[in-house]
């Protein structure tokens, strides 16, 4: 049995090996038999395998051609599929469908199910060998290779340089609104909701209400809008939008779950550059290539480093064990999010194949691919363990004084280290010349479980020992022959530290009798941090030394044991070894002292370029697979968004090229950034999209219903200097944005064409907030890190979790400040829509489902600001039906009818009836106006 | 152009539909959608052999040469060197410098049993007395060496990206089968190595998405679905509360005749109404004393699992599609590999066979699939003393119930048990098969988003028809 299977396997080997030469052997018999025999073989011993086990999949019959290959004619090898020719004539071990059926590890296994046999591999073999002779020249169809044609994919309406404008054409102009002014009510609710996410109070109400009747509609709106746009509200509002693309998140979720305690400065950056209107070409380029850019002050870098965070917080497989495989994945999860937020383009589909619906050759993709894989985002290893990865983090100085001070630090530091070092390795080489009787483990008796290990950085050996099953005893025996009888001394080696036993037995039987010694394992050993010398002994010519114990709790190391006789210890050591031992006892205490000062420096979780031999173009992954590696593609940008015949920009070999790619998507002329921001901006005002695929501008996504519309916000917003608020102040003011709401009805028409105003559900945040502002209990300072406080891991593998991240729901402060961590979204958000931060979304999904009504009718947090309001209400001892007036007034932005109030002053009188006391059958009445469908929605 | 303006508007008013009027009024159109499916033959074409998945996850990987897969080379051979190399990126410390490892024998001893003569060991002796109805899968494989792709593999059929999990697939595929109730129940899901990724529904839309009972290391009996009771005591009066709701809903509604404002007030129905049937099945105690016993919920061992199989049990007969029932991250036995296993086998074998057991005597057992499986396998050459690394490239799975060949196996392992040989079964090839047998074409059930079709097979998948019954 075991020699059938090694021999299976030993062929395997031998073949993918050695083909080559096993062929050339073959191809003698054959060759000479000329081409009618070939064709025999072929037809006999070829053609049965192909149709047997390949056609399935391979053919035109099955209308298959899995990997772009057909094997059912010669063309189909010839021009071979993703990979290219499938079949070199007369070279085996370069043709793919051999390598393939050979399981050989280089390519796709194939066939899927199980290995052909030795014979069939060792037939095509030889087939190829004698030059692949196959007489299928005109069977199946033409096959031909597609080819992407650029220039015709320019064609395509989002590729297409923008239209341009006469002065006189506005949004109304285009837009055609046909519906009068929304009410002051409605109005003013939808645009505190719209610009800052929270309701207007009592007093703005009236003050809205006043210009809207003294003067009008469009004027309140203007006066306000202004207004909106000078608090740090507005920020806090659209930073959730651009969030949403930028799938941010407070951890890395995937297959482990740490915490990214830095991100939250890339969060409260968003914020600030919306308030502070950075211009949206500036603001991409900060996030793309911040890190490369020049700059005038500290603080400039600083949020330019701070920007880049963007390209980090993405959700990584960490534990990936092949990292070239994990940074490809990682440049592809950055490069989708970049072209999704930015151009609306979905590149991932070209990392395996030409892009099937868009003109995107995988050309492209690896041009650009190539770009992210020249950049740093994992740096390192965590938990001292190489399969897991950390991150890149990057010190942020705010000033020249700090800078100096924290390079002053460091290099007083490395010079102390260095010292130590040196000083250490002098008394090594002093301790090294020390003679002795070394036993290593490995020469030791060992009973119990022990357990072999490489982790600790010092060992003698190959490895050290670990006692860590405790349930039964455990010993281990060193035996020394000395050369000479004696006294001695003896040294045990184990590289202590924290968690090991306090209490190691050592025994040591020695001339005069035994002894016992006990050695705390946590402490480093004072020679060489290995070597423990544990007492002079009296010694003939052996020396036994066992270390045993049973039942303690923390493990115990056991590695090798040294006798050193005392003769040779004082010959050899130099008197000044102890001096030696002292300047560097002195030293570490020196750096424990410093480092304890040192200066508590800001972090960013911010990219930048990989060292210069990581930089550079990627070669063609075939299929995406890591180790199919094809043809080398020089950086660049795709073919297909170009203009003006402009050369695309060209990438300095020594950089990345994120610079160049930032310039390159906010350039004025590119078709689709500017669309695409308008387009969001205009979705989130009007519910949805001029586009309405707001996240894929290509084939497979919707056309503009109102192209004009479309464009000539994107100009605007180009000649604005890319001011978002611009764009967001254009539309608000616009007849269109202000008129009333439509109701539902079948003539959807005119919906797409954005001549109406419709009801839309208010987002997560948005309801949360209100709730909170509404009860008097939202805390609006802004926040900064919201994790620190969970440790290392957001959520362990174990699935264990920070208790305080089971009660988000006692947090008061505005949404946009809630933790964010993967697979635990805070549920008042994730029960509404709140997207998944692993994906880029611009456009959430609106569901109406029974979570959110079992949330709304059930959960603490709602029925706790339900009382809140109802106190507040009550407090002043007016009438029930002031009350209810009141209520509607706040919470619904309107007036009670009258069957209203009636109906109201019933239900709370019918529940205190019931021995209900007044604040608590009021809260219940405020509950049910929470409960509503109005509240929810905006109009 | 006036035909092509014509589509526009149809196309969109469909999906207006379909992005808005959800919850109650989601399933309606989705029962709608599904007959349109039907009647053009693309989704659901063949008839179903299942109506409902049970699917047992043990996480951490069972070790397939010490369950199902028994290998007499190993103890010829224990303590040898691998005669091949072993799978890369595995802990370098089972290997020597030529990427070989030692075999290493398996503890227990294995035995044929039922007529069908499967080989089970002893870790599994209630599961060995049902050996004639299970049909075993021995040549899986995976992508993944680590927990996090390999469990994201297995939910979702992708290793690295966000997809959607096998079960909002499902109950995208198929809808409820009982309006008052979600398709998808995951009871204690996994919170590690993708957490809720395992059983969301990525970019379908967010109800097909697992109701989740706890997580996997939430107390059984503790475990109940979020927000499910009222947060206090003036809820007593919740259900005029609801009245009075109801009545400015539909006045509100009344006026506009908004399908969105509809979907508001059928998912406040539909919630009372789950409020009323689902707590009573979560409580289990009007549950016989037999039927505990049969999960083996009266000894401390087995009754943790056992109480989430007979929630599985329940749920099932309460018309959910897709229940997944999960282990806590326990089989991971890179050490302490005989504790280990045998102290986890212990706590699922019995409610296991109970629930196998159960659904036989309630005649369940015709139309629900039962699926056990685990995220990879392990390695048949030791990983330090006693304990063996993950193993993708080889493993065992076994189906039950509905649709599948009972005292059957499929496919086997290479001499060691490490390498899947013949008839090797991906997991995509899995995921293919138990949509076919709940009636659907994996290569047709698709998405589209971002603009692309996206299926749960993705570009894979093949249905093993030699294990359909």
């Amino acid at each position: 049995m075991w020699d059938a299977m090694s021999q299976t396997k030993l062929i395997t080997i031998v073949l993918s090996a050695f083909f080559g030469v096993g062929a050339i052997t073959a191809s003698n018999v054959v060759a000479s038999d000329g081409r009618a025999t070939q064709v025999d073989f072929f037809e006999t011993t070829i053609r049965p395998v192909l149709v047997e086990h390949c056609y399935e999949c391979h053919s035109a019959e099955a209308g298959e051609a899995k990997g772009g290959l057909r094997l059912d004619s010669k063309q189909g090898w010839l021009v071979g599929g993703d990979s290219g020719p499938a079949i070199i004539p007369g070279k085996p071990d370069e043709s793919h469908v051999l390598l393939a059926i050979n399981y050989s590890g280089d390519m796709s296994e194939m066939p899927p199910k199980s290995r052909l046999s030795s014979k069939v591999i060792r037939d095509f073999t030889q087939w190829i060998e004698d030059g692949a002779v196959d007489p299928r020249e005109d069977e199946g169809s033409a096959v031909q290779k597609r080819v992407i044609d650029i220039e015709a994919g320019k064609k395509f309406w989002s590729f297409q340089p923008r239209q341009t404008f006469s002065e006189e054409c506005s949004i109304d102009g285009l837009a055609r609104p046909q519906s009068p002014p929304a009410s002051a009510d409605k109005l003013v609710r939808r645009l505190f909701l719209d610009v800052i996410g929270l309701p207007p109070t009592l007093e703005e109400q009236r003050n809205f209400q006043a210009v809207y009747s003294n003067e009008s509609p469009g004027r309140a709106v203007e006066v306000f809008l202004e207004d909106l746009f000078g608090r740090k509200e507005f920020g806090e509002k659209w930073a959730r939008h651009w969030l949403d693309v930028a799938r941010y998140a407070d951890s890395n979720g995937s297959d482990f779950n740490l915490t990214y305690p830095e991100a939250w400065r890339y969060r409260n950056y968003v914020i600030e550059a919306l308030n502070d209107d950075l211009p949206y070409d500036q603001f991409l380029l900060e996030q793309i290539a911040g890190d490369l850019l020049p700059y005038d002050t500290l603080e400039q870098r600083n949020q330019q480093l701070v920007a880049t965070t963007f390209l980090m917080v993405g959700p990584k497989m960490l534990t990936e064990r092949d990292k070239e495989k994990m940074r490809l994945d990682i440049a592809d999860e950055q490069l989708d999010t970049i072209s999704r937020a930015t151009m609306g383009l979905t590149l991932g589909c070209a990392r395996c194949h030409d892009h099937k619906f868009d003109p995107i050759p995988t050309t492209d993709y690896y041009a650009l691919a190539a770009i992210l894989h020249s950049t740093l985002t994992t740096d390192g290893i965590l938990m001292n363990n190489v399969n897991i990865s950390g991150w890149k983090e990057t010190d942020l100085l705010i000033n020249e004084d700090e800078r100096q001070r924290l390079e002053t630090f460091r290099s007083k530091i490395k010079n102390i280290e260095e010292n130590i070092q040196q000083k250490k390795q002098q008394r090594d080489k002093v301790l090294d010349s020390v003679a002795g009787v070394l036993v290593d483990d490995i020469d030791a008796t060992r009973k119990g479980k022990w357990r072999k290990s490489t982790h600790r950085p010092k060992y003698v050996g190959d490895h050290y020992l670990v006692a860590d099953d405790q349930e039964s005893p455990f010993s281990i025996e060193w035996k020394a022959a000395l050369p000479k009888p004696g006294r001695y001394e003896l040294r045990v080696s184990f590289r202590g530290g924290k968690g090991l036993a306090t209490k190691a037995h050592y025994t040591v039987h020695h001339a005069e009798g035994e002894n016992q010694v006990v050695v705390d394992q946590t402490v480093l050993p004072s020679i060489d941090q290995l070597w423990q010398p544990i007492g002079q002994f009296e010694c003939d010519t052996h020396v036994v030394v066992n270390l045993a114990g049973s039942a303690t709790d923390k493990p115990v190391l056991a590695d090798a044991i040294r006798l050193v006789h005392v003769e040779d210890l004082e010959k050899d050591m130099p008197t000044d070894t102890s001096s030696l031992d002292e300047e560097i006892k002195h030293l570490e205490e020196a750096l424990a002292g410093i480092k304890k000062d040192s200066p508590k420096i800001p972090r960013a979780m911010a990219s930048q370029d990989n060292g210069s031999e990581r930089i550079g173009d990627l070669h063609i992954r075939i299929r995406g697979e890591t180790k199919n590696i094809g043809e080398k593609t020089p950086r660049g940008f795709l073919q297909v968004v170009s203009w003006n015949g402009a050369a695309q920009p060209s990438i300095p070999a020594h950089q990345s090229g994120r610079v160049q790619l930032a310039e390159w998507i906010t350039a004025k002329e590119n078709p689709l950034t500017a669309r695409v921001m308008v387009n969001r901006i205009w979705q989130h005002l009007f519910g949805r999209g001029i586009v309405e695929t707001s996240d894929n501008f290509g084939v497979r996504g919707t056309v503009p219903s109102n192209p004009e519309l479309l464009d000539f916000l994107a100009e605007e917003f180009v000649n604005s200097n890319w001011s978002v608020k611009s764009v967001i102040r254009k539309i608000i003011r616009s007849k269109a944005y202000q008129q009333a709401v439509t109701e539902f009805s079948e003539e959807i028409v005119e919906r797409v064409q954005f001549q109406k105003q419709y009801r839309r559900p208010a987002p997560a945040e948005t309801i949360r907030d209100s709730l909170l502002a509404l009860s008097g209990k939202l805390d609006g300072e802004p926040r900064d890190s919201v994790v620190s406080e969970f440790g290392m891991y957001a959520i362990e593998s174990n699935g264990k979790r920070h208790v305080s991240l089971g009660q988000t729901g006692k947090l008061r402060q505005r949404s946009v400040y809630l933790p964010v961590v993967r697979g635990a979204i805070p549920p008042s958000l994730a029960i509404f829509d709140f997207p998944n931060p692993d994906l880029v979304t611009g456009k959430r999904a609106t569901t109406t489902v029974p979570a959110q009504a079992l949330f709304m009718m059930n959960s603490p947090f709602v029925h706790e600001m339900s009382h809140a309001l109802s106190l507040l209400l009550l407090q002043n001892n007016v009438t029930i039906e002031k009350s209810i007036q009141q209520l509607y007034r706040r919470v619904l932005i309107r007036q009670a009818g009258h069957d209203e109030v009636s109906k109201g002053k019933k239900y709370v009188a019918e529940l205190i009836e019931e021995g209900q006391p007044l604040e608590q059958a009021f809260a219940s009445f405020v509950q049910v106006l929470f409960c509503s469908a109005e509240f929810r929605f905006i109009e | 152009m006036k035909q092509c303006h014509q589509f526009t508007a149809s196309h969109d008013r469909r999906h207006w539909l379909q992005t808005t009027a959800c919850g109650f009024g989601a399933l309606a159109f989705q029962a709608f959608a599904h007959r349109i499916a039907r009647a053009a033959g693309s989704g659901l074409d063949h008839k179903p052999q299942a109506n409902r998945v049970i699917f047992l996850f043990m996480h951490g990987g069972v070790s397939q040469v010490d369950s199902f897969d028994p290998k007499p080379a190993l103890s010829e051979y224990n303590g040898k060197k691998l005669p091949f190399k072993g799978i890369e990126n595995l802990d370098v410390s089972l290997k020597d410098k030529a990427g070989y490892g030692k075999l290493l024998d398996t503890t227990w001893k294995f035995q044929q049993y039922g007529e069908s003569g499967a080989w089970v060991s002893e870790l599994w002796p209630h599961l060995a007395k049902h050996a004639d109805d299970l049909c075993f899968i021995k040549s899986m494989h995976t992508k993944g060496t680590s927990h996090g792709q390999a469990v994201s593999m297995i939910h979702t059929g992708n290793d690295n990206l966000l997809r959607p999990s096998v079960g909002a697939w499902v109950s995208y595929g198929l809808g409820a089968e009982n309006e008052n109730l979600p398709a998808f129940i995951s009871i204690t899901p996994p919170a590690g190595h993708g957490g809720t990724r395992n059983y969301g529904s990525a970019f379908l839309p967010a109800h097909h998405q697992a109701t989740a009972l706890g997580h996997s290391s939430s107390k059984t009996e503790d475990a109940t679905i979020d927000y499910l009771q009222p947060a206090d005591a003036h809820s007593a009066h919740q259900h005029r509360q609801l009245e009075m709701l109801n009545e400015i809903n539909k006045k509100h509604f009344g006026k506009s005749r908004d399908p969105q404002l509809d979907g508001v007030i059928r998912s406040y129905e539909l919630a009372a109404r789950m409020q009323g049937v689902a707590p009573e099945l979560i409580d289990i105690s009007k549950e016989s004393k037999e039927t505990r016993e049969l999960y083996g919920m009266d000894r401390k061992e087995t009754s943790s699992f056992g109480h989430r199989c007979l929630l599985a049990r329940r749920f099932c007969e309460a018309g959910v599609r897709y229940i997944q029932v999960s282990t806590p991250y326990v089989w991971d036995q890179h050490n302490n590999l005989v504790k280990g296993h045998t102290k986890n086998a212990l706590s699922v074998d019995k409610p296991i066979a109970g629930l196998l057991e159960d659904l036989k005597q309630r005649g369940m057992f015709d139309d629900t699939l039962v699926v056990w499986g685990t995220e990879f396998g392990r390695t048949p050459v030791a990983q330090n003393k006693n304990g063996r690394d993950h193993n993708p490239a080889g493993f065992t799975v076994w189906l039950s119930g509905a649709g599948v060949k009972a005292g059957f196996s499929h496919g086997s392992t290479d001499e060691f048990g490490y390498f899947a040989q013949d008839d090797k079964v991906h997991m995509h090839d899995l995921h293919a098969t138990i949509l076919h047998i709940l009636g659907i074409d994996h290569k047709k059930l698709t998405y589209r988003y971002a603009g692309r079709d996206f299926r749960l097979t993705d570009v894979y998948g093949e249905v093993v028809r030699d294990i359909l019954a």
